[in-house]
């Protein structure tokens, strides 16, 4: 790593933002797979998103232990955008959890790395096709807010 | 925060990038012009790498979207079938977000007169109509070509890519889904 410290904060920060999103996620889906009926397709594939997440979570703190920095811990809780008591809850939790990730992915999209530009596209692609199979429709541009592809 | 469009996971936005495009594409060359003379207009220098990145992008996703008008037109009479009216509804989905897609990718480039970008075979009229499978490979081949091209783009378009790249790669499950008319 031949960067200097104060070329690596952007770097840094972009990636301590998308830990907090998968961490957001690894907290989200777990009320999300509590909701779903037990032993339930659905329920499956909340499991499989978990994990997902959780993945994404291991790999952000990896890299950000490379380039000496110190992981931001996960919160013990998080407030979550509103109530989720019925399964269409849970999954209309499921799709606003992936948004947020792939918006906070794209940002490392904006980095000069190479490999972190790869990565975070990677991971916006992921977080698109996992939101789209709980939406059961798709976007025209995930990731980007409406500001960045208004005519 | 050093930089809020990167940690906020905004989108880095603005007219300096197309700025930038104007002044690398069109206005270079009549600098040089300007510099060399009128033998130096016969022999424009080359567009920077990303230009020609972004004109390639253009001309593909051109012929996306020449592809799904060519298959929407044909499965019109199909919607009758089983299945049939979920696809067709699908398709016209996923083309109206190519055309979005094209017209985002169109307003990163201005181009001096003269330097329009071929027009690719497959949006020239007259495109072989695909299947729908053969669709789903075409998307999943644009969103890693996509991917794979992001090394060197300017930061807004290279984000850019990114998304089309992840929308085009959920057609593939939402076609594959109406296509069993689930």
């Amino acid at each position: 790593m031949t960067s200097t410290p104060g070329t690596q904060q952007p770097v840094i920060a972009a990636l301590q933002s998308a830990l907090a999103a998968e961490q957001a996620a690894s907290y989200g889906y777990g009320v999300v797979g509590a909701i779903l009926p037990q032993g339930s397709a659905q329920q499956a594939t909340a499991s499989t998103d978990w994990v997902a997440h959780m993945r994404g979570r291991d790999e952000l703190s990896t890299l950000i232990t490379a380039r000496g920095a110190t992981p931001v811990p996960a919160a013990v809780a998080y407030k979550l955008p509103r109530p989720v008591r019925t399964p269409a809850e849970a999954r209309a939790l499921a799709t606003t959890l992936e948004d947020g990730v792939a918006q906070a992915y794209l940002a490392l999209v904006a980095l000069p790395e190479k490999s972190l530009r790869r990565f975070g596209a990677e991971q916006v692609r992921a977080a698109a096709l996992r939101a789209q199979a709980w939406r059961g429709s798709v976007q025209a541009f995930p990731g980007l807010p409406p500001a960045a592809v208004r005519d | 925060m050093a930089d809020d469009g990167l940690v906020s996971g905004r989108a880095v936005t603005g007219p300096a990038r197309r700025a930038l495009l104007i002044a690398s594409a069109a206005a270079l060359p009549a600098l040089l012009a300007a510099c060399r003379g009128v033998q130096s207009l016969g022999t424009p220098p080359p567009p920077p790498t990303d230009v020609g990145t972004l004109r390639n992008a253009i001309d593909h996703e051109t012929a996306l979207v020449a592809s799904y008008a060519a298959v929407t037109a044909a499965s019109g009479g199909q919607a009758g079938a089983a299945g049939g009216g979920r696809l067709t509804a699908a398709l016209a989905v996923v083309l109206a977000e190519h055309r979005q897609h094209l017209a985002q990718l169109k307003s990163r480039l201005i181009e001096p007169a003269g330097h329009g970008s071929a027009t690719p075979a497959a949006a020239a009229g007259g495109s072989v109509i695909l299947t729908i499978a053969q669709l789903e490979h075409a998307e999943q081949t644009a969103s890693d070509r996509l991917i794979g091209q992001l090394a060197g783009l300017p930061p807004t378009l290279a984000q850019l890519f990114a998304s089309i790249a992840a929308s085009e790669a959920t057609h593939v499950p939402y076609l594959r889904a109406a296509r069993r008319g689930r």
